[in-house]
């Protein structure tokens, strides 16, 4: 697929050349694909006036025949005129097979055998000629694949209907219908030992940071394993800290979004297979942005961004804050709620924060049932654990309504967070709060916002500070106005500082 | 970007927030200094000094841009001298930290948790503050950044409404000043400026320092505003009297805020949050000068670990001293002391390498 594909360490590297036997090619290709029944041989005697052997092996299900049988073989059987074959050094056999008699548009020679295995497959047909020490490869990927679908996880309400599948060059097709420029640069790459998953880094090369492009292309290549079955692998193996909670490297299935990201300068990485591409680098904000903020009118996604800031705090402090308050600090409530709170805790058998984890982890209880299970029936479940269960544990006296509440808001507020895994990371943090506020109370709370806001500090994505641009706000002040608010299109002139975007837009 | 180096804009933040830190915590010794409100003089009078002191201070750090104060003092002075300077330091930011680490537990301690041992309040601060001082300067500079983000708007709130029922002829009378208490306090007002010993190690970490002068000039200026207005707002609200018997002024002003439309009883345990942000990440910027100032004095090229060093001495410390309220009437020497040395060894330093630099060209001639 390409000239530049990175051999991983533990790849097997010896190379076994293509004989002018063509029985002794197959033999190899056979012993190789020993108990494979989906590789196919095809042998044809091509050739007008003499009978030349030739050979045409693929991977059963991954080649598109029509084109084969079509543009190859019906010329190569009808068509095909060689004069002195065995006299005629390789380069001429292949250019005359090549280029008067094969009517596909992608046709590479290959030297070795390896060669000829990798790209069947990755659902080429190679072509092996009697007499010739050379193969050639015509491209005939097709295999069954989903079609181009709204991505489940990323609806919107306004905006492209397009998601990307499971087929990288169709993911890439996307992209640069959106961006027709000859400055995005799309650079092939192979991953796995075995799985040998095509990759491709995408940039537009005037608008990139050269040093978060290297770092990316870097990391890549340094990637050392057996099989990439899905972006995520990658993503876990180029992100910075991967000891840390928060994502690094964010993930769209999106082309608008996988566009936009190119737009302001950053790295995008598409991965065979998969319908998620990588966008590197990642900041906390961007987290915070979804796709919609830019397609609705730029008041009311304003304030829509900024409803979902305040939902940051909310789904990570809001059960511990009432395990403080109601077991520490309870002054602080007014009066009237004072009482109400301390009427309805009487008969609770429980402490706070005992109430809350077991609220809590009875939601995302709820929450992993309804996703292992089918659409219908997991929104069921949902109903049936949050009503059902909710209202019997308050009529059993087992927890407090208030409880109820500040736990089904924090669920819906989780779900105002546009990314999944930030989304999750969020949940699972809130449980360290709950604890933290059981043991100190709003000291607790004070104490590990500290440590995550160190953490945080500490965290870079690709050598960028994840908190950019508001650890660096005075110098970075052009980026705030695309955090908190989204502000106008026509405000958003320059490109994100924090990267080091090396032209402005419209250059 | 891939560095440790911060930007001339962090470098003023980390100044003002301990500067800021400090000046919340003395401003009841200023007070008992002086005998009527006139200690805005004190505070105007120690920035002027300051401000003065930048440019020579400047001048030197510039010419050694990758040197700290006593990393300058090792080129300069003979080994005796630097060490003791490189000593001082030290124990100046451990001294430091620890009084802000008691205060602060104290204040937790008496505002949010009543039944909790003052070790365990902060040790828990400690153990915090120790892995973000072992993270480094750009971790630090981060933290600060958004330290202030977090505290500025509670803050602002805070001062605002806290001017409702205050009573304005505290401020008064101006005339006739009690100028011998003025210029008793202005070495506790210039303790204040925390951040000039600060900077003097900071500066050298500045990604830009061509801007060095111009944002160490803008830190003296706005920490002197913050400092008069802090210092207006604690006499306009409880009187010099009331001011003086007063633990930590700023974070009792909390108590007494009547934010409309707010439902929470006591504002002053929501402020004390923000502030929890703001004392710690002071005690982590503190931590971290401390480890450098260790590793510039032993000459040693990880500064990282000094931490864990830090840690037993700073819990020690913390639990041994009274709180500096106590401490007042027993530490006007000490701290005269301490402000001269902060303020003269810089200046010190700065002669010496203009002394040097005249005998080499009057070798050379």
């Amino acid at each position: 697929m390409s000239d530049n594909n990175n051999k991983n360490k533990n790849q097997n590297t010896t190379k076994t050349n293509i004989e002018k036997d063509l029985n002794k090619n197959e033999a190899n290709l056979r012993n190789i694909f020993k108990n494979a029944d989906d590789i196919v041989f095809r042998k044809i005697e091509g050739g007008q006036n003499q009978k030349i052997n030739m050979l045409l092996v693929y991977v059963d299900g991954m080649t598109t025949k029509e084109s084969i049988s079509e543009y190859a073989v019906q010329n190569l059987m009808m068509n095909l005129n060689l004069e002195n074959l065995e006299k005629s050094p390789d380069n001429e056999i292949l250019n005359a097979v090549s280029k008067t008699n094969i009517a596909i548009l992608e046709v590479k020679a290959l030297l070795t055998l390896e060669e000829c295995v990798d790209k069947m497959l990755s659902g080429e047909t190679v072509l092996l000629i009697d007499t010739c020490t050379k193969g050639i490869m015509l491209s005939s990927r097709g295999w069954p694949m989903r079609g181009v679908q709204e991505p489940a996880a990323e609806t919107l309400i306004r905006g492209a209907r397009d998601g990307f599948n499971e087929t990288m060059k169709v993911n890439i097709t996307l992209i640069r219908r959106r961006i027709r420029d000859p400055r995005l640069k799309v650079k092939y790459t192979q991953v796995g030992s075995r799985s040998k998953t095509d990759m491709a880094i995408m940039y537009i090369d005037d608008l990139v940071n050269k040093t978060v492009l290297d770092t990316v292309e870097k990391r890549i290549k340094n990637i050392d394993i057996e099989a990439i079955l899905e972006s995520s692998y990658i993503e876990e193996m180029i992100e910075d800290d991967s000891y840390s909670l928060f994502p690094q490297i964010e993930n769209t299935e999106r082309p608008d979004a996988a566009a936009s990201a190119l737009l302001e300068g950053r790295v995008v990485i598409a991965v065979d297979n998969t319908p998620t591409v990588l966008i590197a680098p990642a900041i906390f904000v961007s987290f915070m942005q979804s796709s919609e903020d830019y397609y609705e009118r730029w008041l009311p996604s304003c304030i829509t961004r900024m409803i979902r800031y305040v939902a940051l705090p909310i789904v990570m402090l809001l059960p511990a804050l009432y395990v403080a308050v109601t077991q520490f600090h309870p002054n602080m409530l007014p009066t009237q709620l004072a009482l109400y709170v301390a009427a309805s805790r009487a008969n609770v058998p429980f402490p706070p924060y005992f109430e809350a984890l077991l609220m809590e982890l009875v939601i995302e209880l709820v929450r992993e049932a309804s996703m292992r299970i089918t659409t219908p029936v997991g929104s069921t479940i949902g109903l049936v654990g949050g009503l059902v269960i909710g209202q019997s544990s308050v009529e059993a006296g087992l927890i407090t309504p208030l409880a109820v509440i500040i736990v089904a808001l924090t669920a819906i507020a989780s779900f105002t967070i546009p990314s999944y895994n930030f989304s999750t990371t969020l949940r699972m943090i809130r449980f360290a709060f709950i604890l933290l506020a059981a043991i100190f109370g709003l000291f607790g709370i004070s104490i590990g916002l500290s440590v995550l806001i160190i953490h945080l500090c500490t965290l870079k994505s690709c050598g960028i500070p994840y908190m950019s641009p508001l650890s660096s706000f005075i110098e970075n002040r052009s980026d705030l106005k695309d955090t908190i608010i989204r502000p106008r299109i026509k405000n958003m002139v320059r490109k994100p500082k924090y990267l080091q975007a090396e032209k402005e837009k419209g250059n | 970007m891939f560095n440790q180096d911060i930007t001339p804009y962090q470098n003023i933040s980390i100044l003002i927030l301990v500067s800021f830190a400090f000046q919340s915590l003395l401003m009841p010794s200023i007070l008992s200094e002086i005998d009527g409100p006139v200690g805005w003089i004190s505070i105007a009078a120690a920035a002027l000094f300051l401000y003065l002191a930048m440019r020579p201070v400047n001048k030197l750090m510039e010419k050694h841009s990758e040197d700290t104060i006593i990393s300058i003092s090792n080129k300069l002075f003979p080994k005796f001298i630097s060490k003791s300077i490189g000593l001082y330091y030290i124990l100046m930011f451990l001294i430091s930290n620890s009084i802000l680490l008691k205060d602060f537990s104290e204040q937790i301690k008496l505002m949010m948790l009543f039944n909790t041992p003052l070790s365990t309040i902060i040790i828990a601060i400690l153990l915090t503050a120790g892995y973000a001082a072992k993270k480094g300067m750009q971790t630090i500079a981060n933290i600060t950044n958004i330290a202030v983000v977090i505290a500025l708007i509670p803050y602002l709130l805070i001062i605002v409404f806290s001017t409702y029922y205050a009573d304005y002829t505290n401020v008064l009378p101006i005339y006739p000043a009690d100028v011998v208490g003025v210029a008793k306090s202005i070495p506790f007002a210039m303790l204040g400026f925390f951040g000039f010993s600060i900077l003097m190690f900071s500066n050298s970490r500045v990604a830009i320092k061509e801007k060095n002068l111009m944002i160490n000039k803008r830190f003296i200026v706005i920490s002197a505003i913050l400092y008069i207005a802090c210092y207006l707002l604690i006499v306009v609200k409880f009187g010099m009297k009331e001011a003086v018997n007063m633990v930590w002024p700023f974070i009792s002003v909390m108590k007494f805020v009547n934010i409309p439309g707010f439902f929470f009883e006591s504002t002053e345990i929501v402020g004390l949050c923000f502030q929890i942000v703001v004392t710690f990440t002071c005690i982590c910027i503190l931590s971290y000068f401390t480890n450098l100032s260790m590793q510039e004095t032993f000459k040693t090229r990880e500064n990282g670990y000094f931490i864990f060093i830090q840690i037993p001495i700073l819990y020690l410390m913390a639990a041994a001293l009274p709180g500096m309220y106590m401490m007042f009437p027993y530490i006007r020497i000490p701290i005269y002391a301490l402000s001269a040395l902060n303020f003269l060894i810089p200046l010190l330093v700065a002669l010496k390498d203009k002394l040097r630099v005249k005998n080499e060209e009057l070798r050379i001639k």
